[in-house]
């Protein structure tokens, strides 16, 4: 008998009665994904981007609609997609840390690796049941503002189920690594922080959609190499913050 | 060589070190037979709560080994432990699963239990809808022995089962603890000797992460010396002369004289008569049997 299937029901039960953090964890995706876009796209429709737009930190002009497909909206897609998993995850395991519960699970007869298998899956779940809806309706934003493009709208799906692994391995290896909430929020900074100027630099340093591909990648090796550090390290001794 | 009945908990040369330099467990071995039921002692920071997470596979040791059932208490087979119900000290509880749903997951972790039956016998039926977090101090105890024993374990590991609660709630637990207890091994960490006493027939004492002794109460009480308190009309001072003129060493308290009396039905009876001749009027002769605190206290302070 494998312990995942109960504690994925825990998992997902605790998910859904937490509401506080689904609505601070879904609000952010649903701003980025269809009021900011529809904001943008309705800018564009008035006509305040028919002039091509000459950037600072690049050397060409580009149209203003360029500039939300190829570089507004993978950032928006990036950031939806990183933060439902970034604050779930960090409740899920960093809470049961703070809250003593992980005392009641770790009594059970589970072991570490199931416990976190159980999260992972349940958060990955959760944040692909908020988001993907979501970049649903933003494409059909997009594309019913006349700017219809297969190809972008599925290299964008590959971005946020990028953004998505990442979130989920980066706050798996801050709960591994971090011994108290300060240092969970230091280093938590440190992963997520610099994944949107890094990803702005990419996307307006190298024109099309290679640049989207390329973010894509990194953010999965990314997301790969936290989760084999994390594997690497996990323990209940880690996650209880007594290593 | 094979062995058909491996101890229930074994720590051999256990060391445990937080960090880089505090040393929980120095070198900790013992044995906890099946159906023995043992109480870990200690003062604050002896180690006890360290030897219950090492037996949970909450930490790994530094040096040595620790076993359920002679398996690795922090391996990959999960067999001994769901041989193994754990109460655990005051942990958090969960303010998103009622009780009726935290029954539901260890019965299904455990894979055997009947929740009717035990939520029946530890009072919890009318509580199964409502949060775990949501229940009194007491009630969240009952909820953990009730789930510990869910599984009908063959090992129970408790630690510090009725710390915090009020003298009632406490008694109500003991109760429950002896209904637990019956027919399993048992590791209980505890601060309370009289909960010790009352529900243990064998007892660790450790001090600073060392392992003092590990004897069964009874042969250590035969070893210890039992003290008589004498009161007399005439008082302390008076009484403590009198046994000093016969040669018998005693200390006074407010209310009289002890003596200590390896054999007090042969020895006290001629002090007594002593006594009285001498005109005493000797008004209370009660011996006072060793206490596991006094053991506790004499084996601590060593």
């Amino acid at each position: 008998m494998t312990p995942l299937q109960p504690l994925l029901r825990k998992e997902f039960r605790q998910i859904i009665r937490s509401r506080r953090t689904v609505l601070a964890a879904a609000a952010i995706p649903l701003l980025m994904l269809t009021f900011v876009t529809g904001g943008d796209i309705l800018t564009l429709k008035l006509g305040f981007g028919h002039h091509p737009i000459y950037l600072l930190s690049s050397a060409r002009s580009i149209s203003a609609s360029t500039l939300l497909r190829h570089e507004t909206l993978p950032v928006l897609v990036t950031i939806s997609g990183m933060v439902t998993p970034s604050i779930i995850m960090g409740d899920a395991l960093l809470g049961e840390r703070e809250r003593r519960t992980l005392e009641l699970l770790v009594a059970l007869p589970v072991t570490v690796a199931d416990v976190v298998l159980a999260k992972v899956l349940a958060v990955v779940t959760f944040a692909a049941a908020v988001t993907i809806p979501l970049f649903a309706v933003n494409v059909l934003m997009v594309s019913a503002a006349g700017d219809a493009s297969p190809t972008q709208d599925l290299a964008l799906f590959i971005l946020l189920l990028a953004a998505i692994s990442y979130a989920v391995a980066s706050s798996l290896l801050v709960a591994t690594l971090a011994g108290e909430p300060r240092a969970a929020n230091i280093i938590s900074g440190l992963v997520l922080g610099p994944v949107v100027p890094f990803e702005g630099l990419i996307l307006v340093g190298i024109p099309g959609l290679i640049s989207v591909g390329i973010c894509s990648a990194a953010l999965a090796l990314a997301a790969s190499v936290a989760l084999l550090w994390s594997l690497r390290l996990l323990s209940f001794e880690r996650l209880f913050g007594a290593a | 060589m094979h062995d058909d009945h491996p101890p229930a908990v074994e720590l051999r040369d256990v060391t445990k070190i937080y960090g880089r330099d505090i040393c929980a467990l120095d070198r900790a071995d013992f044995r906890v037979s099946p159906g023995e039921r043992c109480c870990l002692l200690g003062p604050n920071g002896a180690g006890k709560t360290t030897i219950m997470r090492l037996l949970e596979g909450a930490l790994s040791p530094t040096h040595g080994q620790v076993k359920l059932f002679g398996a690795s208490a922090g391996g990959t087979s999960l067999e001994a432990k769901r041989r193994t119900g754990v109460v655990p000290q005051s942990p958090g509880l969960y303010p998103d699963l009622t009780v009726g749903e935290y029954f539901h997951l260890v019965h299904a972790l455990y894979g055997r239990g009947d929740v009717a039956a035990v939520a029946h016998v530890y009072g919890l039926a009318d509580y199964l809808d409502r949060p775990l977090s949501a229940l009194s101090g007491g009630y969240q105890r009952r909820l953990l022995i009730a789930a510990a024993v869910l599984c009908e374990p063959e090992l129970l590991l408790l630690d510090e089962p009725t710390v915090g609660l009020d003298p009632l709630a406490a008694t109500e637990i003991r109760r429950l603890l002896v209904h637990a207890m019956a027919g399993k091994a048992v590791l209980m960490s505890t601060h309370n000797l009289a909960e010790a006493e009352e529900l243990c027939e064998t007892v660790i004492i450790l001090r600073q992460g060392r392992v003092l002794i590990h004897e069964r109460i009874d042969d250590l009480r035969r070893q210890a010396v039992p003290r008589v308190h004498l009161s007399a009309r005439q008082g302390c001072r008076a009484l403590r002369a009198a046994l000093q003129e016969h040669g018998v060493h005693s200390s006074v308290d407010e209310t009289g004289v002890w003596l200590t009396s390896p054999e007090p039905e042969e020895q006290i009876p001629p002090i007594l008569r002593t006594l009285l001749d001498d005109g005493l009027d000797v008004y209370e002769v009660r011996v006072v049997p060793t206490t596991l605190e006094d053991l506790f206290v004499a084996v601590v302070t060593r």
